[in-house]
This record gives C-alpha cells, sequence and structure tokens, in this order.
C-alpha cells in the first residue's frame, strides 16, 4: 500500500499483515475471539515478534508489534466455514514447529482460506438431507421427507443466491425464511400429515446454531464483548427467521388454508 | 429411539458437510450427535426431567467435543457445531410461532418460554462443559 515501505526493507509489517489476515479469515469463518487471538499470538511467537498485542473485536481487529507497527482490519462478511478455521489452525501449529518464509506463509494462508470447499451444488444436497433428517426428528412421518428435502435444499439455494448479491444479512434470513415455508405449505394442502415437521426442517438450515455455540463460549473465556454481540446477531436472526416464516403461514391461515 | 439417534447423527453429518468439514472430524462429529441425542431421548422419559435431557445433551455434545479436538488437535468448535444443530428447539419456536398466527395467545408465550428455556439449558450444558471438562482435560494432558 506504503510505497516507502517496501516489503524487502522492513519485514516486520509484512508478517503482521499476514497474521492480520489469518486472524481476518479466522473470525470471518466464524471462529471464538480466543481462538483468533491465539493463532495470532502462536504465529507473531513464531515469527520472533516479541511484544505482539493483539485485540479482537466480532467486527475488527487489532495488531501491535511493540512500538513499530499496528495493523488494524475490519471484518465485514461474516459466514461459517469450519474448513477454514481447520486449516488455519493446522496452519500455525505447523508454522510454530517448522518456521518457514514469510511468503511461504503467505501463499499457505491463501490456501487455507480456499480450503475444501463444496461445490455449491452439493451444498443444495447436504442442506436438503439436514432439513429431511430434522423433520424426521421432529416427530414426521415418513412422507414428509421429499417435501422437507425439497424444503431445505430451496433454503439453501436462496440464501446462498442472496449471499452473492450482497443483500444485508437480515433480510437475507427473511426472504430465506419465506421460501423455506413454501415447501410445506404445498404439503399441507395435498393433505399430507406434519406439515410443521417440514416447516422446522426447512427453517433449522437456517438458525445460527454457530452463533448461539461461540457466544456460549466467548463468554466463558470472558470475551464479554464479543459474547453480547454474537448473542444479538443470534437474536436479530431468530427474528428475521421468525417473522420471514410468519408471513407466508399467516396467509396460508387466514385464506382458510389446511394444517394440522 | 436408535432410529432417532441414526437420524440425530446423519443431521450432524448433513450440517457438518453444510458448514464445510470433511473427512474424519465429519464421522467424529454423526458420533457425538448419535450418542448425545441417544441419551437426551433416554433422560427425557424420565418423568418430570424437564429440560434435562436438552442439558445433559449439550454438556455430552461439549465434553465429548472437547476430548475429540484435544486428541485429534483441531478447534472444538468442528465437532459442537454440527452436533448441537438437533438440539436447537426449533420446534418449540415453530408451535409458538402457529399458536400465535392462530390467537391462541397463552400457548404461544408458554411455547415460546419453553424454547428460550431449552435454549438456556444448552448454553449452559455447552458452556459447563468448556468451563470444566476442557481446563481437565488440558491439565491431565499436560502431565
Amino acid at each position: 500500500m506504503n510505497p516507502n515501505r517496501s516489503e524487502g526493507q522492513n519485514p516486520i509489517p509484512k508478517v503482521l499483515k499476514v497474521i492480520a489476515d489469518a486472524g481476518m479469515a479466522l473470525l470471518a469463518s466464524g471462529a471464538e475471539v480466543a481462538r483468533v487471538e491465539d493463532t495470532m499470538q502462536r504465529l507473531a511467537k513464531a515469527y520472533a515478534l516479541d511484544a505482539v498485542e493483539v485485540i479482537v473485536l466480532p467486527t475488527a481487529l487489532f495488531v501491535n508489534a511493540g512500538t513499530q507497527t499496528t495493523v488494524i482490519r475490519r471484518i465485514r462478511g461474516r459466514s461459517v466455514n469450519l474448513a477454514v478455521v481447520t486449516a488455519i489452525n493446522q496452519l500455525s501449529r505447523d508454522v510454530s514447529r517448522h518456521p518457514i518464509p514469510v511468503d511461504d506463509l503467505e501463499r499457505r494462508l491463501e490456501e487455507a482460506r480456499n480450503a475444501a470447499r463444496y461445490r455449491p451444488s452439493a451444498n443444495l444436497l447436504f442442506a436438503g438431507v439436514g432439513a429431511a433428517a430434522i423433520s424426521q426428528l421432529m416427530g414426521g412421518s415418513p412422507i414428509n421427507l421429499i417435501p422437507a428435502f425439497i424444503s431445505g435444499a430451496l433454503t439453501q439455494f436462496v440464501r446462498q443466491a442472496l449471499r452473492q448479491t450482497g443483500v444485508a444479512g437480515g433480510v437475507a434470513d427473511l426472504v430465506s425464511a419465506i421460501v423455506a415455508v413454501l415447501p410445506a405449505l404445498a404439503a399441507a394442502h395435498m393433505g399430507e400429515p406434519h406439515p410443521g415437521a417440514i416447516l422446522v426442517g426447512g427453517i433449522m438450515v437456517l438458525t445460527p446454531g454457530l452463533l448461539i455455540t461461540t457466544a456460549v463460549r466467548d463468554g466463558i473465556q470472558g470475551d464479554l464483548l464479543s459474547a453480547a454481540a454474537r448473542i444479538l446477531e443470534a437474536l436479530l436472526s431468530a427474528g428475521a427467521i421468525a417473522a420471514g416464516a410468519s408471513l407466508p403461514l399467516y396467509l396460508y391461515l387466514a385464506l382458510g388454508g389446511r394444517w394440522v | 429411539m436408535m432410529v432417532s439417534a441414526l437420524l440425530s447423527g446423519v443431521t450432524a453429518v448433513a450440517f457438518g458437510l453444510l458448514y464445510q468439514v470433511s473427512g474424519w472430524t465429519l464421522v467424529i462429529g454423526g458420533l457425538i450427535g448419535s450418542s448425545s441425542w441417544g441419551l437426551a431421548l433416554l433422560l427425557s422419559r424420565i418423568p418430570g426431567s424437564g429440560f434435562l435431557g436438552d442439558f445433559v445433551g449439550a454438556l455430552v455434545v461439549g465434553g465429548l467435543s472437547e476430548i475429540a479436538a484435544y486428541f485429534r488437535q483441531q478447534p472444538a468448535l468442528v465437532f459442537v457445531v454440527p452436533a448441537i444443530i438437533a438440539f436447537v428447539p426449533g420446534d418449540l419456536v415453530y408451535q409458538s410461532m402457529v399458536s400465535f398466527l392462530k390467537d391462541h395467545f397463552l400457548q404461544g408465550l408458554q411455547s415460546g418460554l419453553s424454547a428460550l428455556l431449552a435454549a438456556g439449558a444448552i448454553s449452559i450444558g455447552l458452556a459447563l462443559a468448556t468451563a470444566v471438562i476442557r481446563p481437565l482435560i488440558r491439565r491431565s494432558g499436560a502431565k
């Protein structure tokens, strides 16, 4: 960025930048604050940066190495990608055992960031199977399997499509939830029993399960700010989902639709 | 009950895949989901057990995940998140929603509060696992 500070002359900012990028990728993939701070500290130690102070918030992170430099990163998009969390965790362990040049670290970090992603079409299948399994757990009968599968896959499809357009998270949740309910309504209209099980299956694809888990873990570790922010995010998301799911169901019931 | 435990395992695997987990981690996550759900179901048969099943189930998920994380040298999150999905009280939230829509206010309130309490029980179970089991494992491992 800064032409006066070329990479060869002053290697420390480059290391710091790479460390900050690693932390940012972790945080954006849904890791807990303690893990992000741990990983960054471990990397810093591996590169012999002693007085490194790291502050991680849910939406931003700061790394400071002594009096030399501070690197700040703003985290905007957040999603769930546990492959990235695992890969960067592994990378930081490897590096602290056998240090590698910074350029190699940067390259391997880039690889880790794009770690083992399944194709978008495969994700639809996973969401469908997940929704179908949930529908059976919630007291559905085997006849509910197919609509629940459709509901899960459709919900995931809409969510993926909306994520690419960059719509705000809450709105995306709301619209996805509206779509998630439609197969259940169709099934209920055709006289299938337990439409509720289908509905729950479709909506579970959207549940902020990771946010709740990380919020609890952050809270127990004493990262109160992050815990509070994540609980708020989970509540907002759950509210948006409930509102989105209620709307078509309300219309359907108001029109005198069949719902057992 | 076996079928139900199996379904919970399938759920954990499917959601694990959705969250981009792969390989053995996925299998272990599925096993954790299965065993914890089976145990929770068994406990919920005790009369008057309330949310005990949810609490113990989440505790088992958290505890087993910490153990798996220690041995596999991976973040515990990778095991917890897929396995906990089945415990999310989506059913109660749904019932509350439908009750409100049908103008059954008290019923809606009851289901809604139950959902909140269930979520609380799960959170406490997870928190306890992280706060108590994790240090125990880490310490015994260091010796």
